[in-house]
């Protein structure tokens, strides 16, 4: 039986997707690092009780930083080893933020697989989601919301649909397409404790159209869960964004300013739903993830599975090296992330890929002057124009700005991808946003 | 947080440059056309203004050949004049569609007007007497285009002499008028290459020309003359769509090239110019700030004030409807 290709009606860009690079390599382990940065911060949100000094020895897998009350997030020592500081490290999004750091212990057993297989099986609702906040489990996709607060909606809100995000719709990056084909039946049983942690009655994994072999994992393995099920969507960018995904899918519009609970819906990530099983079923936090190091400017792309704090150093040299020094260095995807300025940077729980980009692919920004051409309105898949937002941003009208739903923007990039006159409307847009939150606190 | 560091690190190979070089392409069949009908001084016509009007930008933005926006007006002035124009005509034009209209406004997307447009108003205003006699295809014959009187005088009896072929060379372009206006068939060839290529979208075009066709109807006048006659095409293809003097947002550009083909319509029909094009797309170009304020449209997750507001706009627009069928058809009757 095919499926109905699902797909958003407006807005979108066709990107190149540059999967074949990525799509067919098995999830490698990375040898395990000498230091790490554990960014103390790692979600949306407050950040947590840290737990731990310097000079303290910490086993891997071991609580350092507690959840606050609130959106807040748990963090787990990701090696065996001593605190040697704690510190401000050059962060991913080129500002500095607090790290623990740790030395690893080389004496101590790593322990890669489970802690724990004798947990009881069935588990209550609150016993789920207690598990999930204790794991230190957030949004693995990209945006980093705590999953324990995202799955604990007000009652007037109840939740009737889970989706469970597998639509990757940044470039090269080829992290969830992976996970579902190698981890496809822990996709699911996440799929299945996330709903029923949330008391949904439907549930099912979005996948897009250009991940053949994801998706044909995901046929085979739907019949082992006959409550649960996949849907198909384009892979027109941004089908990965939940908005979009939750129109594109459900045909539900979130209303401004909201939240997916608005519409009953609750977005997980692929990466995050496998988090929640292994949390669940094997006591398992979150210490490792899985990394895509690839794009032109790599000699040997690979998918790879990594302590947190790992430096990024550590996976270019095991992946051989950069082509040319002349290659721009990306953290995150090629549209939402930000250039690394140094290679001691660490990947954190939200650091899905490392793209290494050619100079020839990398796109100068020369703002020159807007020609009105309409085509960032084209392409906005909120519906705003960018093109004279970012006008009232430059000349401080930020009322204005905000009247023409600059919070809406999901800053997904496509107007600045589609500018011809290469305006960096991305870059005003986040400017925006950023003063706006400042003028509001 | 370094927002310099900040992405999309990837792009389109989309440019200013490109944009307006992909125009000039498209122009193509549109200066093919006119050879074939009015011989090679309308190849001169065209390129001469191109040309000069490259030269003249080229002391404001130091760069030759320039982001090719001069050299698409210079081509849309050369071709928006009679074949027997003297030889300074499109030069004049040029002058003040570069200088006047685009530099002295800001440059290149600065510019209020068209500025193809405005040098064409300022010369077809000041030098009316080369505006009075067209030639027409492949003779030299001066006579009337089927619009140079008011269109309501003009339209049958054009269309009740030629009868269906007469349709015909209207749409091929064997008829007296402008050296680039007459040939629907090959503006549409170059429209539909913008299309394909993504720079134009349907909006404005499409608008314009069911404002024209819907307004020419209730006028009683032919919509197929008042569409294929006169610079309609022209204007609604590559006048209207000019990026920088358009408005931007989706709605507006659905509200902008309506007015524009109402606008086109009713200054044929009432005023005692026959240009009604250039008039009436100036007019919307100065409308179009404000268009873009109040035409913005809804945002992702509007859907609640969009349902309302839509139920007001439907029932306003289909009351209007009534009206206007209901007075037209005692009107008639009457």
């Amino acid at each position: 039986m095919s499926k109905n290709i699902k797909k958003f009606s407006i807005g979108g860009i066709d990107l190149p997707d540059n999967k074949e690079l990525n799509t067919n390599l098995k999830i490698e382990e990375l040898p395990l690092p000498d230091i790490v940065y554990l960014p103390v911060k790692q979600h949306i949100g407050k950040p947590g009780e840290i737990l731990v000094e310097k000079g303290d020895y910490v086993k891997r897998g071991q609580l350092i930083i507690e959840a606050k009350p609130g959106v807040s997030a748990s963090l787990h020592a990701s090696l065996s080893g001593e605190i040697i500081d704690i510190k401000d490290i050059p962060d991913s999004r080129g500002g500095k933020s607090k790290a623990i750091i740790i030395q690893r212990d080389k004496k101590a057993k790593f322990n890669r697989v489970s802690f724990n297989l004798k947990s009881k099986k069935n588990k209550t609702a609150e016993e789920i989601k207690e598990i999930i906040k204790n794991s230190g489990i957030i949004g693995m996709g990209g945006a980093g919301f705590p999953t324990h607060i995202k799955l604990s909606p007000p009652k007037e809100k109840p939740i009737d649909t889970v989706i469970i995000n597998g639509s990757e719709s940044e470039p090269y990056v080829a992290v969830d397409d992976r996970t579902l084909q190698e981890k496809t039946a822990k996709v699911y049983r996440g799929l299945e404790l996330i709903k029923k942690a949330v008391g949904a009655e439907n549930g099912f994994i979005a996948c897009e159209d250009n991940k053949k072999n994801a998706i044909k994992s995901l046929k085979a393995e739907a019949e082992n869960w006959p409550e649960l099920d996949f849907e198909i969507v384009d892979s027109l960018y941004p089908h990965g964004a939940e908005k979009k995904l939750i129109e594109a899918c459900l045909n539900r519009e979130i209303p401004e300013g909201g939240l997916p609970m608005e519409v009953g819906v609750v977005v997980n990530n692929a990466q995050t739903a496998v988090a929640v099983a292994e949390a669940v079923d094997e006591d398992q936090p979150v210490v490792d993830r899985v990394v895509s190091v690839s794009g032109r400017g790599i000699k040997n792309p690979k998918n790879l599975i990594v302590p947190l704090g790992t430096p990024i150093k550590n996976l270019l040299d095991y992946c051989d090296g950069v082509i040319s020094e002349e290659s721009v260095l990306l953290i995150g995807g090629t549209m939402t992330g930000f250039k690394a300025e140094s290679t001691d940077i660490p990947i954190t729980k939200t650091g899905f890929g490392i793209i290494i980009l050619s100079q020839a692919e990398y796109k100068e920004y020369e703002s020159r002057v807007c020609i009105r051409c309409a085509k960032c309105v084209d392409a906005c898949p909120v519906y705003i124009s960018p093109n004279r937002i970012t006008d009232f941003i430059n000349n401080d009208y930020l009322e204005e700005a905000k009247a023409l739903s600059l919070e809406s923007c999901i800053e997904c990039g496509s107007c600045a991808y589609v500018c011809p006159a290469s305006r960096p409307l991305l870059r005003w847009l986040r400017e925006g946003k950023a003063r706006l939150r400042q003028a509001n606190n | 947080m370094n927002l310099e560091l900040s992405g999309p690190h990837i792009g389109t190979d989309d440019s200013i440059e490109k944009t307006m070089w992909y125009v000039a392409l498209a122009l193509t069949p549109v200066v093919i056309a006119a050879t074939i009908f009015f011989g090679f001084y309308a190849l001169y016509l065209i390129f001469s203004t191109a040309i000069f009007s490259v030269i003249l930008e080229y002391p404001f933005t130091k760069k030759f050949p320039g982001d090719g926006s001069a050299f698409v007006t210079g081509m849309l002035i050369g071709m928006s004049i009679p074949a027997n124009s003297p030889f300074w005509l499109p030069l004049v034009g040029a002058f003040f569609a570069i200088i006047i209209a685009k530099q002295l406004f800001g440059g290149l997307g600065n510019n209020v007007f068209n500025p193809a447009l405005a040098g064409r108003a300022i010369i077809r205003l000041s030098f009316a007497e080369y505006f009075a006699n067209w030639p027409a295809p492949f003779d030299a014959v001066a006579g009337a285009t089927p619009l140079a009187q008011r269109a309501s005088d003009s339209s049958y009896t054009y269309l009740s002499q030629n009868g269906i072929s007469g349709l015909w060379n209207l749409f091929v372009g064997n008829i007296p008028g402008a050296v680039g206006e007459t040939s629907a068939l090959a503006l549409l060839i170059g429209a539909a290459f913008l299309y394909y290529k993504g720079y134009i979208s349907w909006r404005i075009p499409g608008s314009f020309i069911i404002g024209v066709i819907i307004t020419s109807s209730l006028l009683g006048v032919n919509p197929l003359l008042s569409v294929f006659a006169g610079a309609v095409i022209l204007g609604a293809f590559f006048m209207a769509t000019d990026m920088v003097s358009s408005p931007s947002a989706k709605e507006a550009r659905l509200v902008y090239g309506a007015g524009g083909g109402v606008l086109t319509v009713l200054i044929r029909y009432f005023s005692s110019y026959s240009g009604g094009v250039t008039f009436a797309i100036l007019t919307m170009n100065g409308l179009a700030y404000l268009f873009d304020h109040l035409f913005e449209g809804f945002h992702f997750g509007q859907y609640q004030i969009r349902k309302k507001n839509y139920k007001i706009i439907t029932s306003a627009v289909s009351a209007a409807f009534i009206i206007i069928i209901f007075s037209y058809l005692t009107f008639l009757i009457g």
